[in-house]
């Protein structure tokens, strides 16, 4: 049965745990927790654990070898992923997108040249990645990006100027994930090529932007005449499109990174009352905590059923991307629930409870809006009719 | 929508399907319904010829010999079709007799029991008792006395299984047959007739002791997780239903189901439909293959997958529009049984009490680690 680990992968579990463990780094309950890069040191710490990790082979676990991964199945490293998440080890979110998608698509599309001298930095930490393709007029209908590359005929480089916005780690970035339309007279699906992006190019200029809890994760980046040569395009001249799917592909995880944590919310319930009796004995608190705890555990047991699916040979289906859904969902739930027991002390700016509180709405935008999420569910699972696109024979130029 | 089935689970899913497609439609509970009867006698005969009931006792008990899973995927494909059978609550009078039950109770029950020619019903709940594991009923010197209702089946159903209390010692289960002159037996009006509630009211009837506390504990798991399956069988029915219309019907010049107002309500129906089917597989997986965990999974799939079937029904019918709250639409069929499935086994109230209980417990173990 399904829920069910193989001997083998009991054994693999086993041995990943006693490589952590043998790390020196204290366990933890309740998942993977990113350190903000904002803390002095946490770049540089979080990077020394990738390479450790590179050189053990628990980093970018499923690339090849020869590229700098793992070379294990997708199963192992959901494995190591949940075993990680029980040790305090500095792991920093700056990483993320090189990891999760430009390591990625980069293997689909780079050449050979590429690959060997860019992808290996990446599972090693050496290089962060950002991904440049919401702006100011195009977010969930990102096919309408205006930035744009001209090529110049003489050198065969393309001319990009521009604006992106919301680039988390623009202004820490190395590299960067570039889609701009390269031909407005055709529909806007159809002109819009894919590069990589030297950041320290002439003419790129990142400015942070302060998020909702004042941190400043993301920026908005602008192009003027930066020059790229058309080595670094991925995918075909107007095909970039199909490069940008295969890149948001990887952005929909099968969960994982264990269970939430919920003795911070029992520890907070024990210690209020409500009319003179501990908040833990009542009801609509202890039917709260119940709903939270089915849904996150819900949750991981979806991850697992994706591991027993990858185990078997076979694909999990789209219907795991309704992880982000309920994820943010409950994490908001429990982060409010957690605010109301702290009562007015937990009105104060430097309570433990506002940042969680203050940071979940964001995770409702991040990675696609939860709306988007719930129209791709619709269309790609249910089977319901697609939205009505009426630019979406019209040449780009054409539209408004 | 299965997912983590094995082929065999699959095929059994499938064929199950099909046979009650075929012999016990939804048109089926509704003529029942109207007849104010409570037992389909062409659903039975299909789960007779399927050979499905006692799919998880043992082939040594004279049963399948599969697993709850198995007896789980019979009881969603029942679910799915609103099929009016009491083949869950006779699963759990088998299962409780073949894993509990003495030699000579094995041999006086079982045979027929599995071939469907006497039909067994378990009897838990206790008016005014919101404690289903701490039962009233008393047991003295082999004779039972108190009220057990509603029992799901019970007006149906040759003989149950009863949880009660000897002295002062631990609940446990009883065996009696409600044949008995001291067993009065009175069918109990429901919003939904076709789950044949019954009240039992034993006064001195005679029964057997079968098994203790912890036999009384894996009845009212296994009973938990057989109507969490029902429920989410049929709320997958409901979200099919649903996206079927909304793909069907026009307004303002477009299919329904590409509004977003419509899209995002049934993607909200399949978010839960599929949280309370995954605690559903889980907590089945768990009756045979890790007991520490399933009271606990139990709790959670009762609750998550009677809460799915509620919001599934109810969003069912408003994507209807009128016709889904006229009668002749099946839309309140759905809506009755979520109802009636939510709350004959103990309501959600006092199972996410339990739930939250089971959890303090268990934070509480492991922060004492």
């Amino acid at each position: 049965m399904i829920f069910e680990e193989s001997a083998e992968h009991k054994a693999y579990r086993a041995k990943v745990h006693a490589w952590l463990e043998a790390q020196g780094y204290p366990s933890r309950r309740g998942g993977r927790r990113e350190l903000d890069f904002s803390t002095p040191g946490a770049i540089d710490g979080a990077r020394a654990w990738q390479a450790r990790k590179a050189a053990a082979g628990y980093a970018a676990m499923t690339w090849p070898v020869e590229y700098g991964g793992g070379g294990a199945t997708s199963v192992e490293a959901q494995i190591y992923t949940e075993e990680e998440a029980g040790f305090a080890v500095p792991v920093a979110n700056v990483f993320d997108i090189g990891l999760g998608m430009g390591g990625p698509t980069m293997l689909a599309f780079a050449t050979t040249e590429y690959k060997a001298r860019l992808v290996p930095r990446i599972a090693r930490g050496d290089d962060i990645w950002c991904q440049l393709f919401s702006e100011p007029a195009a977010g969930s209908d990102l096919a309408g990006v205006r930035t744009r590359a001209v090529r110049d005929e003489a050198t065969g480089d393309w001319i990009v100027n521009g604006q992106k916005v919301w680039t988390s780690y623009a202004q820490f970035a190395d590299w960067g994930l570039l889609i701009v339309r390269t031909d407005p007279s055709v529909p806007k699906h159809k002109g819009l090529t894919y590069f990589f992006v030297d950041m320290h190019s002439a003419g790129i200029e990142a400015r942070p932007l302060r998020q909702l809890a004042g941190v400043r994760e993301f920026n908005e980046v602008f192009f003027t005449d930066v020059r790229i040569p058309d080595a670094n395009r991925l995918g075909a001249l107007n095909g970039g499109w199909q490069v940008a799917i295969a890149t948001l592909m990887h952005e929909r995880n099968f969960g994982g990174g264990g269970m939430t944590d919920f003795s911070g919310l029992f520890a907070l319930a024990r210690s209020r009352t409500i009319n003179g009796r501990p908040a833990i004995q009542d009801g609509g608190i202890r039917r709260r905590i119940a709903d939270a705890w089915i849904q996150a555990n819900g949750l991981d047991l979806t991850s697992r059923l994706a591991r027993g699916i990858l185990a078997r040979g076979d694909l999990p289906g789209p219907e795991f991307s309704m992880g982000k859904l309920v994820g943010v969902r409950n994490g908001h739930a429990i982060a409010q629930l957690k605010a109301e027991l702290g009562g007015s002390a937990a009105l104060e700016a430097d309570d433990p409870t506002v940042d969680e509180w203050l940071n979940y709405p964001r995770g409702r935008l991040a990675g696609g809006s939860d709306e988007v999420m719930a129209n791709i569910l619709a269309e790609r699972v249910l089977g319901l009719p697609a939205e009505p696109r009426v630019d979406k024979d019209v040449p780009f130029d054409a539209i408004r | 929508m299965p997912i983590g089935y094995d082929d065999g689970q699959m095929a059994l899913d499938e064929t199950a399907r099909r046979a009650l497609d075929a012999g016990s439609p939804v048109s089926e509970m509704r003529r029942l319904f109207e007849a104010n009867e409570p037992h389909s006698v062409s659903a039975w005969n299909v789960l007779r010829e399927l050979g499905v009931i006692g799919a998880d006792v043992a082939v040594a008990d004279g049963g399948i010999g599969l697993g709850t899973v198995e007896t789980a995927i019979v009881a969603d494909s029942l679910g799915r079709v609103l099929a009016a059978t009491p083949f869950g609550t006779q699963a759990v009078a088998l299962r409780t007799i073949a894993d509990h039950g003495s030699a000579e109770q094995k041999s006086a029950w079982l045979a027929s029991t599995l071939a469907g020619d006497t039909i067994g019903c378990v009897a838990l709940a206790e008016p005014d008792n919101d404690l289903f594991d701490t039962p009233a009923l008393r047991v003295v010197e082999d004779r039972a006395y108190g009220v057990k209702a509603p029992v799901a089946g019970g007006s149906v159903a040759d003989f149950a299984i009863v949880a009660g209390r000897e002295g002062t010692g631990a609940a446990g289960l009883f065996i009696a047959s409600l044949a008995d002159a001291a067993v009065a037996r009175a069918p109990m009006s429901s919003v939904d007739p076709t789950r044949g509630h019954a009240r039992l009211v034993f006064d001195g009837a005679p029964v057997q002791r079968i098994g203790g506390a912890g036999a009384l504990a894996a009845a009212i798991d296994l009973q938990a997780i057989l109507i969490a399956h029902e429920a989410v069988g049929a709320a997958d029915r409901c979200l099919e239903i649903a996206i079927a219309f909304a793909r069907d019907r026009q307004a303002f010049g477009r299919a329904i189901g590409s509004f977003q107002a419509i899209k995002h309500k049934l993607v909200d129906v399949y978010v839960k439909n599929r949280i309370g089917r995954t605690h559903a597989l889980h907590a089945a997986w768990t009756f045979d293959h890790d007991p520490a965990a399933r009271s606990l999974a139990a709790a959670a799939a009762i609750i998550s997958a009677s809460e799915a079937f509620a919001f599934a029904a109810t969003e069912m019918m408003q994507v209807h529009g009128a016709l889904g709250v006229s009668w002749e639409h099946d839309g309140h069929l759905f809506y009755r049984r979520s109802r009636v499935l939510a709350a004959e086994l103990g309501d959600l109230l006092i199972w996410k009490d339990r739930l939250f209980r089971l959890v303090e417990a268990s934070e509480q173990e492991e922060a004492g680690r």
